[in-house]
């Protein structure tokens, strides 16, 4: 557990100290970079300090998990969530909003093109003569959409 | 090595009984008491069988408890879907697609609407003849997000 914990740690303070000076576009290839060198890491120590392969992989698994959490439920949070701009938004006007006033501020088209531009700054998609298109380092992402969408089954929503 | 695998078989028994418990009782919000129940229960079962000791033993409950809050996250995910994850199934299904017949699919009734209702909802934001004012608890939340994002140098998201 110890291990697993102390290489979290090591990649929240990597992720949080070199944010700040990262460009948007390559804020999602650092992040996979990191989680990719301190997991090996973590690894190669276990294996050299002598523990168990099954202490080894506990180890990496708890440190996958808290990873995990913390990209999608804390950090995701900050940069796309769509109710934390609708709430910025109203915030920002003391006498508040109609729904038609927030909606000229913030529509679907507007989120429409923020997600494209940051899809495109991640390298998900390439831009075409005719619009846009999936590039081929999309096929992790449209994996973990695949696992949501198999979920999403199994629970018995709509398509 | 057997303390691991049936790590993983009880939490496949976790997510295959919080499975069946939303089949039977469909949920439109995402409520994470029937998985911490479900989880808690099988975790106690689990320790109760590993009880003699083990080098895994601390490992385990650690491991079953994040587990259970990324399984919470991904029946999150799955319930509200991501407008990122819609624009690449649209791409993948299309072929390619402008923005134009990628909003075809999206609107302001679909994207913007139910989130409102969610921030009345969870209490953040009144509505107050037809308009939406931030609450005392709205503000409390927001200052914490601005707190955190000048930490780590961030814009406004969206």
């Amino acid at each position: 557990m110890g291990p697993g914990l102390l290489s979290f740690a090591v990649f929240f303070i990597l992720h949080n100290l070199v944010y700040r000076r990262l460009r948007q576009a390559k804020l999602l290839k650092w992040l996979e970079g990191l989680f990719v060198t301190v997991g090996a890491l973590l690894v190669i120590t276990g294996i050299l300090t002598g523990f168990s392969g099954a202490e080894t992989f506990m180890a990496f698994m708890i440190y996958a998990l808290l990873t995990f959490i913390y990209i999608v439920a804390i950090d995701s949070i900050y940069e796309s969530s769509i109710r934390i701009r609708l709430l910025r938004e109203i915030a920002a006007a003391p006498a508040g909003l109609t729904r038609d006033e927030i909606r000229a501020r913030y529509s679907s088209k507007v989120i429409l093109q923020t997600r494209l531009m940051r899809l495109e700054a991640a390298g998900d998609i390439q831009k075409t003569p005719h619009g846009y298109k999936l590039a081929r380092s999309a096929g992790l992402l449209l994996g973990f959409i695949g696992v949501v969408k198999f979920f999403r089954k199994i629970y018995g929503e709509p398509e | 090595m057997n303390a691991l695998l049936l790590s993983f078989l009880f939490l496949g028994l976790t997510a295959a009984s919080h499975i069946i418990y939303r089949r039977l009782k469909p949920a439109k919000k995402v409520d994470a008491i029937p998985i911490l129940v479900i989880a808690s229960f099988w975790l106690t079962t689990l320790s109760f069988l590993l009880r003699s000791s083990h080098s895994l033993n601390a490992s385990i409950p650690v491991f079953f408890v994040l587990a259970a809050l990324a399984y919470i996250i991904l029946h999150t995910t799955t319930l509200h879907q991501s407008p990122s994850h819609a624009i690449l199934l649209s791409l993948q299904k299309r072929g390619e697609a402008d923005e134009p017949q990628l909003l075809q699919d999206w609107s302001d009734a679909k994207l913007v609407d139910p989130r409102l209702s969610d921030l009345v909802q969870s209490g953040c934001v009144s509505l107050d003849s037809g308009r939406y004012v931030v609450t005392p608890l709205g503000k409390k939340a927001l200052g914490f997000i601005r707190g955190y994002q000048k930490c780590l140098g961030r814009k406004v998201g969206g």
